[in-house]
């Protein structure tokens, strides 16, 4: 989907197209849902945040102004998804984690060995604090540029940069012999 | 190009982006840059990575929330049209007016409250089903939470009411702001940042390492809690009212930013205005970062002090119960703020080095009554009766620890502190001025 094709939904959508607005939900609900994933390092809730921000976005875009920055828009709103949900269900650490299923499929050493890596991946990204955490992973995740990434958080670009920057230097640390594979 | 020129370089830039000839040049000749670029590029690489796929069940789910969710009103403009400037100063217009109303409706009764003080403030009545719920004043309550700072022991404790402190001050704010006083809940910034700059982040990066994290973790995740709050009660509110409050979220969020980042980094220092609540301010600062008895006693007799002002001010306005409820925190301020600190310190002194101390803060703790008393001489029927009121719950405030105490002889105190047998006849000195009536 292009950006004029989005602008194109976005308009639709604010009349009140409900499959434009599916149109929309279709091209963002994985960058959405990964965004928060990470956050929260909880699938499900992920999910829950998720669904609200889209039906709060489907709910406020009329207000919105410049269909362009629809991206950034509903990431905000994500982001204020998160700040809320995290004050009310906060802490949710192995709540969901009871129900869910384990997937366990025998397979290549080189399958567990990338599990493994995610998940020190997932626990380092979490070990961040909070600020760098969400910075960062709309930077990797969503591919945004500094500006985007002010935007969202409400932050200055100079702000955003080093936010970014330090994560980087942090999970490159901390992850070292993860990104390093050994020297023959 | 040194490494650290070029560090910071490959940290802000993505796997994929051009360098600069500087640059690559530099990455070519230095192992360590070279290696910490590839790691950066496998870092970004297995993040995307673990983004997830949609999930259909929740697709389906969201489609039945939007169905019960209400239809967007088409926007009453033309879409893509660039009239967001009109639309600005649509809104600023609507805002301006429902502002100047809500002033007009509310001068009279903030007029006195951060105007200089002519006029005193008053309670609310809140309607709460068959009964009525006062609500009392914004300083009254503050007052309350700060005297407790004279009596609490532990640091982390005091940290924690100077949080409950600054919630207050930014929830009124909202209610100021909400009501159309964005003035007036922008002046309450200065006191806002104030508590929590040099009041929370300050204490916190002096505590020792191991408390200090932990007591940062909580406040910043409290703090969280309250951006949060604030950026959904955002959502609802006028431009104007967005606009004024925003600079409360925002030392909000850089307080917690700066408490998960590096809760030992001291704030830059606030200076607050000159103002009845920004002394108070300041002295709740003080007293919760201080911790030696002598000192904190010192501290509370300051505050017993404002506390008497306040009363006398308030004890002019209609409103009896926060005369009495000022009174009351007056009395814990001066036996407990005051007196168990004076224990406190005078247990500390065998040897009586402080003797001259302890008994110059308790003369200064004696003026807060002194004052009490004064007024009330001169004052209207109506307001010296709550002033004598006030002065009488304060005084056995004074008397109880004195009762206590084994500190130095009672000498040189006002006379209506001193224990039985030891007065002096009006006429033989010792009477404060208000005291002594005209023959």
């Amino acid at each position: 989907m292009t950006a004029d094709e989005v602008s194109n939904w976005v308009r639709l959508a604010q009349s009140g197209d409900r499959a434009a607005y599916s149109a929309l939900i279709g091209r963002y609900w994985q960058p959405v849902h990964g965004w928060l994933s990470g956050l929260s390092g909880d699938e499900h809730w992920a999910e829950d945040l998720t669904q609200n921000t889209f039906v709060r976005a489907w709910q406020a875009l009329p207000s919105l102004d410049s269909v362009e920055s629809f991206r950034v828009w509903l990431f905000r709103i994500a982001r204020n998804e998160w700040l809320t949900g995290k004050r009310t269900k906060f802490p949710r650490t192995g709540i969901h984690k009871i129900d869910e299923p384990v997937v366990c499929k025998p397979g290549p050493l080189g399958d567990a060995i990338d599990r493994e890596a995610d998940g020190a991946l997932r626990d380092a990204i979490r070990r961040l604090a909070e600020p760098y955490q969400v910075a960062y992973l709309l930077w990797t995740h969503e591919a945004m540029p500094y500006s985007a990434v002010a935007s969202v958080l409400d932050i200055s670009e100079e702000t955003a940069r080093w936010r970014v920057c330090e994560a980087r230097r942090r999970l490159a640390s901390e992850l070292k012999p993860l990104l390093e594979p050994p020297s023959p | 190009m040194m490494c650290h020129d070029a560090i910071p370089w490959l940290l802000a830039t993505r796997a994929e982006e051009a360098l600069s000839a500087e640059l690559s040049a530099h990455l070519s000749a230095c192992p360590a840059c070279g290696a910490l670029r590839r790691r950066l590029a496998g870092l970004d690489e297995r993040v995307r990575a673990t983004a997830r796929p949609p999930v259909p069940a929740s697709l389906s789910r969201l489609s039945r929330s939007l169905e019960a969710s209400p239809r967007p009103r088409p926007p009453a403009r033309p879409l893509g049209s660039p009239s967001r400037s009109g639309r600005v100063k649509d809104r600023r217009k609507t805002a301006a007016v429902s502002i100047a109303a809500a002033v007009l409706v509310a001068a009279g009764w903030f007029s006195g409250r951060y105007g200089g003080g002519s006029r005193p403030e008053a309670s609310r009545t809140v309607p709460a089903g068959p009964q009525t719920v006062r609500v009392e004043p914004f300083s009254v309550r503050m007052s309350g939470r700060i005297s407790e700072l004279s009596y609490s022991p532990s640091k982390p404790e005091r940290l924690d009411v100077l949080k409950a402190i600054a919630d207050m001050v930014r929830s009124e704010a909202v209610r100021l702001a909400t009501s159309g006083l964005t003035e007036d809940a922008s002046r309450l910034l200065g006191i806002h940042q104030m508590l929590l700059g040099p009041g929370l982040a300050a204490q916190i990066a002096a505590l020792p390492a191991p408390e200090r994290s932990a007591v940062a973790k909580r406040i910043a995740r409290s703090l969280r809690g309250d951006e949060a709050s604030l950026l959904t009660a955002e959502e609802r509110m006028p431009e104007a009212v967005v606009a004024a409050l925003k600079p409360f979220r925002d030392s909000v969020a850089v307080t917690a930013d700066n408490l998960e980042g590096n809760p030992a980094a001291k704030p830059a220092v606030a200076v607050p205005g000159s103002g009845q609540l920004e002394a108070l301010t300041l002295l709740a600062v003080r007293l919760a970062e201080t911790d030696a008895p002598l000192q904190r006693a010192d501290l509370s007799a300051d505050l017993a002090n404002a506390l008497a002002a306040m009363t006398v001010l308030l004890a002019v306005g209609p409103d009896g119960d926060a005369v009495d409820k000022l009174s009351e925190y007056l009395e814990a301020v001066l036996t407990r703020g005051v007196g168990e600190n004076l224990l406190r310190a005078a247990a500390h002194d065998p040897d009586g080095k402080s003797n001259a101390s302890i008994e110059s803060i308790r003369m200064k703790s004696d003026r807060s009554i002194e004052l009490l008393d004064r007024n009330a001489a001169v004052a209207d029927p109506q307001v010296r009766k709550g002033l004598e009121r006030a002065a009488q719950v304060s005084r056995a405030g004074g008397g109880r620890w004195n009762a206590d105490r084994k500190g130095p002889p009672a000498a040189g105190r006002p006379i209506w502190n001193r224990p039985e047998g030891s007065w002096i006849p009006p006429g033989q000195g010792g009477i404060p001025p208000g005291q002594q009536k005209k023959s």
